[in-house]
């Protein structure tokens, strides 16, 4: 009788620690997981003037665009060529470092690890995994925009 | 009670790992106030920059070269993860008594060779 | 004297003590086995320079860079603070490591000592894990990028990568929300289970001796 008392006790005991640590648990990795995560959406913002535009060559530029209300600012680069301009996001697909052009080369080159892509934005050397981001563009009273996901 | 080969860790040894605690302590204060460590530049989202992780993490970042477009979480975690896992069950893998490392081959050349090319990939990442 | 012993009566320091304090150490012990007793003492240094900079420090977005700027340069002593948190800081990862060679190569992590390698393997852990969160705290350009890269190889891990790297980064990108996220690791998380994993560390020590000789 004693014995079945302290038996039933017992397992009552470790279901009320169970009880607790999975009462803290659950809502604990629940609360650690990322917040709200928003969808990003596709926005356009002003990168430079028509008439500003060049014939040919890179520029490196930087984009301004604003996230929930705060402005900062990212690297893309404008290729120009005969067939109209194209525009790439500078941020490396392979760790997300900043590639830098390299003129003697017409290469761009990422400075962390070595991942070189053409002018086409075609990764073509290194560890890179994917060509860089090519940002939609399109011209709104005399402006380029450039389209980011934000 | 004591043996004549051992010592009494209060306060005998007690105050040998105090000194070794002094000479720590010193060493470091004398560290910094020789070199400070600068603060960079603040976060710019378009400068050009190349970073660097701290000296620990370089022979990490100079694997990650090597693993060209989707294998780059072989450089990046597996590699690393199967290497600290050898770590971690160190003492499980390399079982038996003996302790001296000629009877434990098989164990030397694991470990030394671990530690050889991490150091090799550090160098590397300096040059 | 007197007040020791109006404590002791009340609070038995010598009982519980003494067995700690009257233990045998033996006598062919070298310096080598040095390293694990300053990694400790190193990891005092941090844990008191840690809570004074904490005093200092900011963790947001806006004012993190300005607070290291203004401990640098206003607050007395702030440079040498610093400095030393992160002398200590690379020194422990050092001896971290000679210690743990030195462990290996005595082979005095075997039966039955695995688990306390493993409470060391894990507080090696724990410390580049101190590393890699305090880079980020300065909020300056080397913080950032080298963040951005080093949570972007945890994304490449196929699959679970992406969400990974979010689940540290506390969102998709490196935002003021990852400084706060390391900052609380940094302070709170991993002092805590650095602190456990010592215990179990020197309650092995203490219950099984020094490893036997070479």
């Amino acid at each position: 009788m004693e014995t079945d008392r302290r038996e039933f006790i017992k397992k009552a005991l470790y279901s009320v620690v169970a009880l607790l640590g999975l009462g803290v648990l659950i809502p604990g990795i629940r609360l650690f997981a990322p917040g709200e995560v928003r969808k990003k959406e596709l926005a356009f913002f002003p990168l430079i003037s028509e008439d500003d535009l060049p014939r040919s060559g890179v520029k490196k530029m930087e984009l301004t665009f604003s996230v929930n209300g705060r402005e900062r600012k990212t690297r893309v680069y404008l290729v120009s060529s005969p067939e109209g301009p194209t525009v790439f996001s500078a941020v490396c697909s392979h760790l997300g470092c900043l590639v830098n052009f390299q003129k003697e080369k017409n290469e761009f080159v990422c400075p962390c690890h070595g991942g070189r892509y053409d002018l086409a934005g075609k990764n073509i050397a290194g560890p890179p995994p994917a060509p860089l981001t090519r940002l939609p563009i399109k011209i709104q009273k005399g402006v380029v925009m450039a389209g980011l996901k934000v | 009670m004591a043996r004549k080969d051992e010592n009494i860790f209060f306060p005998r040894y007690l105050f040998e790992i105090a000194l070794v605690a002094l000479f720590t302590v010193e060493v470091v204060l004398l560290l910094a106030a020789l070199f400070h460590p600068a603060v960079g530049r603040e976060i710019d989202f378009s400068a050009q920059y190349s970073p660097r992780p701290e000296w620990y993490f370089l022979f990490l970042y100079q694997l990650t070269k090597y693993f060209p477009g989707r294998w780059t979480f072989v450089g990046a975690v597996l590699l690393p993860g199967l290497a600290f896992s050898a770590l971690l069950l160190a003492p499980f893998l390399d079982g038996g008594r003996k302790t001296a490392l000629r009877h434990r081959k098989v164990a030397a050349a694991t470990g030394f060779g671990l530690l050889l090319a991490i150091i090799c990939l550090t160098i590397l990442s300096l040059l | 004297m007197r007040l020791f012993d109006y404590l002791n009566k009340r609070m038995g320091f010598t009982s519980r003590h003494s067995r700690v304090l009257d233990k045998p150490v033996p006598g062919w012990i070298n310096y080598f086995y040095c390293f694990g007793g300053i990694t400790f003492t190193l990891f005092i240094v941090q844990l008191l320079t840690g809570l004074l900079l904490s005093v200092h420090y900011v963790p947001s977005e806006a004012e993190a860079y300005r607070s290291i700027q203004h401990l640098q340069q206003v607050v007395p002593l702030g440079r040498l603070l610093r400095a030393t948190h992160h002398w200590a800081a690379n020194l422990m990862v050092v001896m971290v490591l000679a210690h743990m060679l030195r462990v290996f190569i005595t082979g005095s992590y075997k039966n039955p000592r695995e688990l306390n390698w493993v409470a060391g393997a894990l507080l090696f852990v724990m410390t580049m894990s101190f590393g890699f969160t305090g880079y980020l705290l300065p909020w300056d350009q080397k913080a950032y990028w080298a963040t951005v890269v080093g949570t972007n190889m945890l994304g490449s891990v196929p699959f679970i990568g992406p969400s990974l790297a979010a689940f540290v980064r506390g969102g998709p990108d490196v935002t003021g929300r990852t400084l706060l996220r390391f900052y609380s690791m940094h302070m709170l998380w991993f002092p805590v289970a650095t602190g456990f994993f010592l215990w179990i560390h020197f309650h092995i020590l203490r219950r099984l001796g020094i490893s036997g000789g070479m």
